[in-house]
């Protein structure tokens, strides 16, 4: 503490009030020298008061980020405010070890400070007393938050892809189109959607092996996620059924869309252990209509023309 | 509800536009000596405004923004309320050099700048309305709102209707534009109840 009026009992009780303070409390002149350093300042930094009380910042300090602390010490003395830190763009001010030294997991204290403007005589700043506040609690209960919301976000993606295709899981697709239904119905929107089953892919899974068959799902998803729209919704139906469901698309342009995707199946590049495998699909495509009343019925017309074109003899489009 | 919000006067208008005219000159000097460059300064704005109303009169006030960074501050003591202060979605950029930032701006440097500007401002002007009703004022430490963000999308998420607990503000309204940079500032500062009283009773004194 200050080296003046060391015996006036009003002094005394002040220095005992800023000791006791689990805050670290600094006060320095114009001329930047400590006046005072209080006992947090002298546990954490293992610097006497009495050591370096009337001595220069910056001598005492010289690891201190001395031009950032001058701007913030002018803005103090010239402004006549306050001027704040946090943690989040400046982990600390004074390198400080911290009190979790078992359950941490971290190196330092992390440290919020305030700048706060002392007058001595009228109108003139005398003084800033720096006040440093421990808030390595507060860094680790926000690095919780963040990982927990990181790991949900995670999961919350994961729970609605199906992990072979990354296209989406039936559950979501289903949700989905649930939700366009209802547009569709209540907000007189157009809605198309279809089922995209793949030819004779039992007898890829029977001659290749169920690898090579894992190989044709999943390329078939990554082209439909990459020639799909953005505003379609892409999804796997079943063992070898996506479903693609068009919001605001009629009949004609839908159709486009569906002969377009079995062309680029047809397409398709497949190899397997170095040997092609031809692939091509079948696909049902239906329409909301207003006697539709749940979703299910769209579904069900659309496996209809799916049904009509495996009969006409496949890779083809059928709207029943 | 609408039968609580105070009404005040044409002279009480006047007088709050005074004081904040006033503190927004002394804040406008300070940050042009801080920085020494010439900061622009317009008329600021007086308003109270219902909490139903708070969106569509603030969208009015901020038209002339499209993306904002912004920032909230509390003060406290016998005049309390809070501030929002925006800025261009470049004002960082801008003024980087003349607050000693001649580094590369990396985001948290330049959250650390804004944060900084933003106090500045803050202080010089609440503690400019302050010294002229002679009252002393403590703040809170200033957070980001926002970094470049609609600012629609700002209005309406601090505002949501399901979060506004009061029936109505006081609302200062007052700009900071720096000479020849793309800098602009707009600090609202939001009084409720008590603070509204402490001001019309000071107001009172003078006229």
């Amino acid at each position: 503490m200050s080296q003046e009026n060391i015996d006036s009992p009003a002094f005394l009780l002040h220095q005992g009030i800023t000791d006791s303070l689990n805050i670290g409390i600094l006060v320095i002149n114009r001329a930047r020298k400590i006046i005072i350093w209080n006992k947090f300042m002298e546990t954490y930094s293992k610097v006497k008061a009495k050591d370096i009380l009337g001595k220069d910042l910056y001598e005492c300090f010289p690891e201190l980020p001395r031009p950032w602390v001058e701007r913030k010490l002018k803005s103090v003395f010239l402004l006549k405010s306050h001027s704040f830190t946090s943690w989040q763009q400046r982990p600390y001010l004074f390198r400080f070890p911290h009190n979790r030294p078992i359950t941490g997991d971290v190196d330092f204290m992390y440290q919020d400070c305030a700048f706060v403007p002392i007058s001595l005589k009228e109108e003139e700043v005398g003084c800033v007393c720096i006040a440093i506040f421990d808030v390595t609690d507060v860094y680790i209960y926000q690095s919780k938050l963040d990982e927990a919301s990181e790991t949900m976000e995670t999961l919350e993606k994961l729970s609605q892809r199906d992990g072979l295709t990354g296209v989406y899981n039936r559950r979501h697709v289903e949700k989905e189109l649930g939700a366009r239904f209802k547009e569709a119905r209540e907000g007189g929107k157009d809605l198309s959607m279809m089922i995209i089953d793949l030819d004779h892919f039992k007898k890829i899974n029977d001659t290749r092996g169920h690898l090579a068959g894992d190989e044709v799902l999943r390329k078939l998803g990554h082209l439909l996620l990459s020639d799909m729209r953005k505003e379609d919704i892409v999804g796997r139906y079943g063992g070898e059924e996506f479903i693609v469901v068009m919001p605001n698309t009629q009949m004609g342009s839908a159709m486009e869309i569906a002969e377009k995707l079995r062309k680029a199946i047809e397409n398709m590049a497949v190899v397997y252990e170095n040997e092609p495998i031809p692939v091509t699909a079948s696909i049902g495509l239906s329409q909301f209509r207003h006697e539709m009343l749940d979703y299910k019925e769209i579904i069900k017309e659309s496996d209809d023309g799916l049904y009509k074109a495996k009969e006409s003899g496949r890779n083809c489009v059928i709207c029943p | 509800m609408s039968s609580n919000i105070p009404e005040f006067t044409e002279d009480e208008y006047d007088f709050l536009g005074e004081i904040t005219n006033m503190a927004m000159g002394q804040a406008g000097s300070a940050l042009a000596e801080f920085l020494e460059v010439f900061v622009e300064l317009s008329v600021p704005m007086v308003k109270i405004v219902e909490a139903g109303q708070i969106i569509p009169v603030l969208s009015d006030m901020t038209q002339e923004y499209k993306e904002v960074s912004a920032t909230r501050q509390a003060f406290y003591n016998s005049i309390s309320g809070e501030v929002i202060s925006l800025f261009n979605k470049d004002a960082c950029v801008a003024v980087a050099d003349l607050m000693g930032y001649d580094e590369q701006l990396d985001p948290a440097k330049e959250e650390e700048l804004i944060l900084e500007l933003s106090n500045i401002l803050v202080g010089a002007c609440i503690n400019g309305l302050g010294g002229l009703i002679k009252t002393e004022v403590s703040f809170s430490k200033p957070a980001i709102l926002c970094e470049r963000m609609p600012i629609k999308d700002l209005l309406n998420s601090v505002f949501a209707p399901e979060k506004l607990n009061w029936d109505y503000t006081l609302i200062l309204k007052v700009d900071f534009k720096l000479e020849e940079r793309e800098f602009k500032s707009d600090l609202l500062i939001f009084m409720s109840d008590e603070s509204i009283e402490v001001l019309r009773n000071s107001s009172d004194k003078f006229l």
